[in-house]
């Protein structure tokens, strides 16, 4: 996991929000950020599916707990994208 | 009078809501809405149908409150119907499906579900010898995890193609959850 993608990762969630929050981290739990719900949730996975052109595995994203996992994901959808 | 094959049904009270077994008389207006709605239906993998008033009343008479449950989640400040409930029970093994949905979009991403099913699991749990809940989302929909992880559940399987779509298009995969009497602890925002 990079610095960047969880910059990536961050900035997807505050985009997924309605209202964003500027103290999250890698240790950031996802479902405990404020304000996050299950609009976001859908906004969240487009948003990941659109950065890796196509779906998201939906089991690993289904079971993520921070946004470091979120990051992991991000980077291993990205290696098998490529 | 209620028949002695029904059980007793769920009359609780939340912050916002009243939570409680549905009559026949909740089932006109929105919720007829709903059951015609295709994209409310669609995403529950059912297909929209208008339901005339005998067809209803078949409807309701399949919720016992005692195997079947039909939940309606109630406004306080306005009484109105938003979403529903349903808990399928096999009493054998102390085991609850659950499904839901909020019909009313005004109150999408409101976290009804947090707090609703904080009310009702804590009463299934405590006080009427539940002993775990299941639930099965469709691998697309992402939104349903977010009350029901809130509320404890845990992914315990990933199963391929488990359904048709209602249409018949598509088989669909779907999560199942699991909560545990044991692991229970009520929603709070904090948690």
């Amino acid at each position: 996991m990079t610095d960047e993608s969880v910059g990536k990762v961050i900035a997807m969630i505050n985009r997924a929000l309605e209202t964003p929050v500027d103290d999250l981290s890698a240790n950031s739990r996802v479902l405990e950020i404020a304000g996050f719900d299950s609009l976001a949730m859908e906004r969240l996975a487009a948003e990941l599916g659109d950065a890796r052109g196509g779906e998201i595995n939906p089991l690993a994203f289904a079971q993520v707990e921070t946004v470091r996992d979120l990051a992991d994901l991000l980077e291993a959808e990205s290696r098998t994208a490529n | 009078m209620l028949s002695e094959s029904r059980g007793k049904p769920v009359n609780i009270e939340t912050g916002r809501f009243k939570v409680r077994s549905m009559a026949a008389r909740d089932l006109s207006g929105i919720f007829r809405a709903w059951a015609s709605n295709p994209e409310l239906m669609g995403a529950l993998n059912m297909p929209a149908r208008h339901l005339s008033p005998s067809a209803l009343t078949r409807f309701i008479s399949g919720y016992d409150d005692k195997s079947r449950y039909l939940i309606g989640i109630f406004e306080k400040k306005s009484g109105n119907l938003i979403g529903v409930f349903m808990l399928d029970i096999n009493s054998r093994h102390a085991l609850a499906k659950a499904a839901g949905f909020i019909g009313d979009r005004n109150w999408r991403g409101k976290s009804v579900f947090e707090e609703v099913g904080s009310a009702l699991f804590d009463e299934f749990f405590k006080e009427r010898g539940l002993e775990k809940a299941t639930a099965q989302v469709w691998e697309k929909n992402f939104a349903a995890l977010v009350p029901l992880r809130r509320l404890g559940f845990k992914i315990e399987g990933y199963l391929r193609d488990e359904i048709r779509s209602f249409d018949k298009s598509e088989r669909r995969s779907q999560f199942l959850l699991g909560l545990l009497a044991s692991d229970w602890k009520p929603f709070t925002h904090d948690r």
